[in-house]
C-alpha cells in the first residue's frame, strides 16, 4: 500500500490542525486521533510534527496555547485555540490547496483501469 | 510506560538546558501518555502499545527549528551534508549518565548523613568549653588538668565526627567527577522531596537563629537569679550557641544537598520537569503586596533607626536585622505567585 509521504503532506499540516480546532479547543493527542479517524487512518501524524507545527504557528500567531485540565481524569494538558488570524490563514491555505490540487490533477493520468 | 519514558530521556539527554525544550519535551510526553493510555484501554499489550507510540514519535529534527537549535545546526561547516540535523545537536563526545529514582533516593540519605555528621561535630568544637565549665563548677576550680582534658577530648569527638562526615559522600563523588543527569522520575522525587523538607528547612533555620539571639539570657539569669552557680552560665552560653550552630549548619547542608542533586541537570543537559525558582518570572499576587515587599528593607531601617534612637536600647535592637532577614524569604514566598 501506498503511503503518504512527509515531503508532499509538510506544506499541508497547517491545514490540517488548524481544521481541527475550527470547532473547539483541543490538545496534542485529541488532535492526532481526530486526523487519524478523519483520514481513515491513512494519515498519522507523527507527534514532533504535531508539536513543532503548534510551536511555529503559536509563534506566528495562528493560535493560542493555554494550560487546562482534563475532564474526569484532571490531568494536567495544554490546549490549543485557533485566533481570527488563524482562521484567515485557515482560510487563505485552502484556497491555495484547491489551485495546488486543480494544478497538479492536470499532470496525473489515470487509465480506464483505475491504475497510473 | 517506563519504556517511553527512557525512551524520552534518552531522546532529549544531550539537548541544551532551555525553555523551549523542556517545555516541547514536556509536551511531547503528555501526547505520548495519552496515546499509550488509549492503547492499553483498547485492549493493546504493554509491548504493542510502547511500540505503536515509539514508532509514531517522529523524528527530532523536525524540532530543531522550533527549539532554537538551528543556530547550533547552522554553525557546523556545510561539507557534512550525511549527518542528520538531529545527529548533529545530539551528538556530544560522552553521552550522561542517567541517575534513576533509586540512585537519587541513595544519595540524598548519604547528603542528610553527611550534614548530620558535620553539624555535629562542628557543634561539639563550639561547645567544647562546657564539660571544662561544669568540672571547673563540681571539682570548686580544682579541676586544672582535668578541665582541660574534657575540652580536648571535645574538640577531637568534634574533629572526628567532622572528618567522618566530609568523607561519608562516597556516591556523590563518583558522580560529580561525570557528566550525569536525573531521570525524569528521579528529578520529580529530588524536587517533591524538596519540597517537603524546604517547610521544615525554614523553621529549623529560625529557631537555630533565634538561639544565636538569646544565647546570652540563659547565662544572664542563672548568674543573677541563683548565687553560686554563676560560673554554669557560661556553659549554658556555649550550650546555646551550639545547638544554634547544629540546626543552622544542618539544614543548611541538607538544602544544599538537594540543590546540587537538581543542579546536575544544568545547563548542557535538560532537566525535566525540575525548573529553580529564578528560572520563571515571579510576580506579586496584589500590588498592595508588591508595595509592602518593596518597601521591607527601607521600612525595617526606619523601625531600627526610631526604636534605637527612642529607647537607646542600641545593645537590643539590632535584633530586628536576624529577625527581619529570616521573615523575608517566607514571607517572599507566601506573597508571589509564578507567571505562566
Amino acid at each position: 500500500m501506498t503511503e503518504i509521504s512527509s515531503d508532499v503532506i509538510r506544506g499541508c499540516n497547517d491545514t490540517i490542525i488548524l481544521y481541527c480546532l475550527l470547532s473547539e479547543p483541543s490538545y496534542g493527542y485529541e488532535i492526532s486521533k481526530m486526523i487519524k479517524t478523519k483520514s481513515e487512518g491513512k494519515y498519522i501524524i507523527k507527534e514532533t510534527t504535531l508539536y513543532s507545527a503548534f510551536s511555529r504557528m503559536e509563534k506566528n500567531g495562528y493560535v493560542e496555547s493555554y494550560s487546562g485540565e482534563a475532564e474526569g481524569s484532571g490531568k494536567k494538558r495544554t490546549y490549543y485555540r485557533i485566533t481570527d488570524e488563524g482562521r484567515k490563514y485557515y482560510t487563505e491555505k485552502c484556497e491555495e490547496w484547491t489551485l495546488t490540487k486543480e494544478v497538479i490533477e492536470r499532470f496525473i493520468e489515470e487509465n480506464s483501469n483505475g491504475n497510473y | 510506560m517506563e519504556t517511553i519514558k527512557n525512551y524520552l530521556d534518552a531522546m532529549f539527554a544531550n539537548l541544551p538546558n532551555k525553555t523551549s525544550v523542556i517545555k516541547a519535551k514536556d509536551e511531547l510526553w503528555q501526547m505520548m501518555e495519552d496515546k499509550f493510555n488509549e492503547l492499553i484501554a483498547e485492549g493493546k499489550t504493554e509491548n504493542e502499545a510502547v511500540g505503536t507510540v515509539i514508532s509514531e514519535f517522529g523524528n527530532l529534527s523536525e524540532l530543531a527549528e522550533v527549539l532554537g537549535l538551528e543556530d547550533e545546526v547552522g554553525r557546523d561547516e556545510a561539507g557534512d551534508e550525511t549527518e542528520t540535523e538531529a545527529e548533529r545537536f545530539t551528538k556530544d563526545e560522552e553521552p550522561a549518565i542517567v541517575i534513576a529514582r533509586d540512585a537519587a533516593e541513595n544519595l540524598l540519605k548519604e547528603s542528610a548523613e553527611r550534614s548530620t555528621k558535620i553539624s555535629l561535630g562542628i557543634a561539639l568544637c563550639v561547645m567544647s568549653p562546657v564539660l571544662g565549665i561544669i568540672s571547673e563548677a563540681v571539682l570548686n576550680g580544682k579541676g586544672g588538668f582535668i578541665n582541660f582534658l574534657l575540652v580536648c577530648l571535645t574538640v577531637a569527638a568534634g574533629v572526628i565526627m567532622i572528618v567522618l562526615g566530609a568523607n561519608a559522600g562516597e556516591n556523590w563523588k563518583k558522580y560529580s567527577k561525570k557528566k550525569c543527569t536525573l531521570s525524569m522520575d528521579a528529578t520529580k522525587f529530588v524536587a517533591e522531596e524538596k519540597a517537603i523538607y524546604d517547610r521544615s528547612h525554614t523553621l529549623v533555620l529560625t529557631v537555630g537563629i533565634l538561639l544565636f539571639v538569646v544565647s546570652w539570657i540563659p547565662a544572664v539569669i542563672i548568674s543573677n537569679v541563683i548565687p553560686g552557680f554563676d560560673d554554669l552560665g557560661g556553659a549554658f552560653f556555649f550550650i546555646c550557641v551550639g545547638i544554634g550552630v547544629l540546626l543552622v549548619v544542618y539544614s543548611s547542608l541538607r538544602s544544599r544537598g538537594y540543590e546540587s542533586l537538581l543542579k546536575l541537570n544544568g545547563s548542557g543537559t535538560i532537566k525535566y520537569s525540575y525548573e529553580p525558582e529564578e528560572q520563571g518570572e515571579y510576580k506579586y499576587i496584589s500590588p498592595i503586596a508588591d508595595f509592602c515587599m518593596s518597601i521591607y528593607w527601607p521600612f525595617m531601617t526606619c523601625l531600627y533607626l526610631i526604636l534605637s534612637f527612642t529607647t537607646m536600647y542600641w545593645g537590643l535592637t539590632w535584633i530586628i536585622w536576624p529577625v527581619a532577614g529570616v521573615l523575608h524569604r517566607p514571607l517572599k514566598k507566601a506573597l508571589r505567585y509564578k507567571e505562566q
